[in-house]
């Protein structure tokens, strides 16, 4: 594959289409087979079409690894490699985006706006606080800087709604005090004056989780008290409790306005309405997830990307399976989920875990 | 309305002459344009398209013609026809017909038509020589992709 190959010259029978009939053509080409798009021509990197893309982000030890869902035809797609087995059953599999020294990330500072992804107060350890800003471009697979907040956050929690990103953190390490930040997306600035936060004994931002819900900014405490912000009216209101039963651990996401949790094995929604959890209908065929530190949920373009990760016995390795569930409110108090496919994708070593899963817009 | 205005000859550009329904031509937002606009009689000269494909684009515009009472295809049968239409044609054909679609603004044609060449390229080689988009990247790029992706498939 390292020869470049010959343009086969076309007999002078072939037509060849103008640009806009060939970019008709290669916009209905399956958002699956854009790696392999991507591998076609440098131009393409630049294509008018627009779908949600998968990425997957696992740490290990010292490394922040990325990952993308991809699609593999019938065909091998690298001619000459004997190595590669028959195609599995479903054709999906994850692909290194290849992109070196990602700073290091952790799933409540990862945010997808667009085609990009935002990683707020990276480069930092846990443990210390950090005021920059990363973002990597999902077109060009390049991490740059964004302007970085205007104080460190010892930990924080991120969520995007109307073109900002709402920033709850804790900026002290020892003597703690919540902190709110606004970064504007489009103007690229943070807020010089942002609202102000909350009480600590109201909702403390340290450790804590955020969901955009009903135009509101959510964030939910690690004792679980839950605040969420109203940013038409400027105020903050308490949030039920029952809302962040499920909210708290990493396994959850909202998608269409509805909240979504892995917790204990159940896949569950939240009816804002009925302020009840209510389990996923349908799910035929899904097999049984593992505990929710092993599983993640992302809204993958309106539908419900799981993944999850199992063991390999004895092997020092682990695998990645991923399910992608079309969702359908079917009454005001059933949501159904149609299992499109499920399969594994990946096997990482066993030191991976498992960070946060995002649709990028590319 | 007598039997002849419900007729119409299309001629192709090596001058084959093919009479449909009127029904049937019009499904072609180019020649209801032509047909409105009287500037033609009833007989249409198409300047861009061969006999050969004018042909299939009449039998397509046929088979999705609702001429009285007649058009009770189901969906799912016209899906299957549509399919098994564009299976069999070769890249040179299928462009034909594209700019057949295109030319004679036949928006689910031209749907159609794009659809079957996307999914008839599926591997990089067919992406470079079907469509016949150059391959940019230099051979140290093209190994280093290659290679970032080898392992994925390595299960």
């Amino acid at each position: 594959m390292s020869q470049k190959k010959e343009v086969t010259p076309q007999p002078t029978s072939n037509p060849s289409l103008p640009d806009d009939l060939l970019m008709s053509c290669l916009a209905r080409v399956s958002r699956s087979y854009y790696r392999i798009l991507s591998l076609v021509s440098k131009s393409f990197g630049s294509l008018g079409h627009t779908e949600s893309c998968l990425y997957v982000c696992l740490t290990s030890y010292s490394d922040t690894h990325w990952f993308t869902l991809c699609w593999k035809p019938d065909q091998t797609i690298m001619t000459n490699d004997t190595s590669m087995k028959k195609k599995k059953s479903s054709g999906y599999y994850l692909a290194r985006v290849p992109i070196p020294h990602s700073p290091r990330a952790y799933f409540p500072s990862l945010v997808a706006v667009g085609s990009d992804i935002y990683n707020i107060g990276s480069n930092s350890r846990y443990d210390l606080t950090s005021s920059s800003v990363s973002v990597m471009d999902c077109r060009s697979h390049k991490w740059h800087e964004a302007p970085s907040m205007r104080v460190g956050l010892a930990s924080l929690s991120a969520s995007f709604i109307d073109g900002k990103i709402y920033v709850a953190g804790s900026s002290g390490i020892y003597a703690k005090k919540n902190s709110f930040e606004v970064f504007d997306t489009k103007t690229k600035t943070w807020d010089p004056e942002p609202p102000i936060s909350c009480s600590m004994t109201e909702c403390s931002f340290s450790h804590s989780r955020s969901s955009c819900i009903d135009g509101k900014f959510h964030v939910v405490a690690a004792d679980k008290n839950a605040v969420a912000y109203n940013s038409k009216e400027g105020r903050w209101d308490q949030v039920e409790r029952r809302m962040c039963h499920y909210m708290f651990l990493r396994c959850y996401c909202e998608i269409e306005n509805v909240l979504y949790s892995a917790f204990k094995s159940a896949i569950r929604w939240y009816d804002t309405n009925a302020k009840e959890w209510r389990d996923l209908m349908g799910l035929v065929g899904l097999p049984k997830l593992p505990p929710c530190y092993f599983v993640r949920l992302a809204d993958y373009g309106g539908k419900l990307a799981v993944l999850w990760e199992e063991d390999i016995p004895s092997s020092g390795e682990k695998m990645i399976w991923s399910a992608e569930i079309m969702l359908e409110r079917r009454k005001n108090h059933i949501i159904w989920g149609k299992v499109e496919w499920y399969d594994y994708v990946l096997t990482v070593p066993k030191g991976y875990y498992f960070v946060k899963v995002l649709a990028a817009i590319v | 309305m007598s039997k002849s205005e419900k007729k119409i000859v299309l001629k192709s550009l090596d001058n084959e002459a093919f009479e449909v329904e009127k029904a049937v031509a019009l499904q072609s937002q180019t020649i209801w344009v032509m047909c409105e606009d009287k500037c033609v009689g009833n007989e249409i000269p198409l300047e861009n398209v061969t006999g050969q494909i004018l042909a299939k684009v009449i039998d397509y515009c046929k088979k999705h013609a609702v001429v009285d009472g007649d058009g009770d295809e189901s969906s799912e049968e016209l899906k299957n026809w549509d399919t098994e239409f564009t299976k069999n044609m070769d890249q040179s054909t299928l462009f034909n017909m594209i700019l057949a679609a295109n030319y004679l603004n036949i928006k689910s044609l031209l749907n159609l038509t794009c659809q079957a060449v996307a999914d008839k390229t599926k591997t990089i080689d067919e992406f470079h020589t079907f469509l016949n988009i150059e391959n940019n990247f230099t051979p140290e790029e093209e190994a280093q992709i290659c290679q970032e992706n080898l392992w994925a498939f390595d299960d």
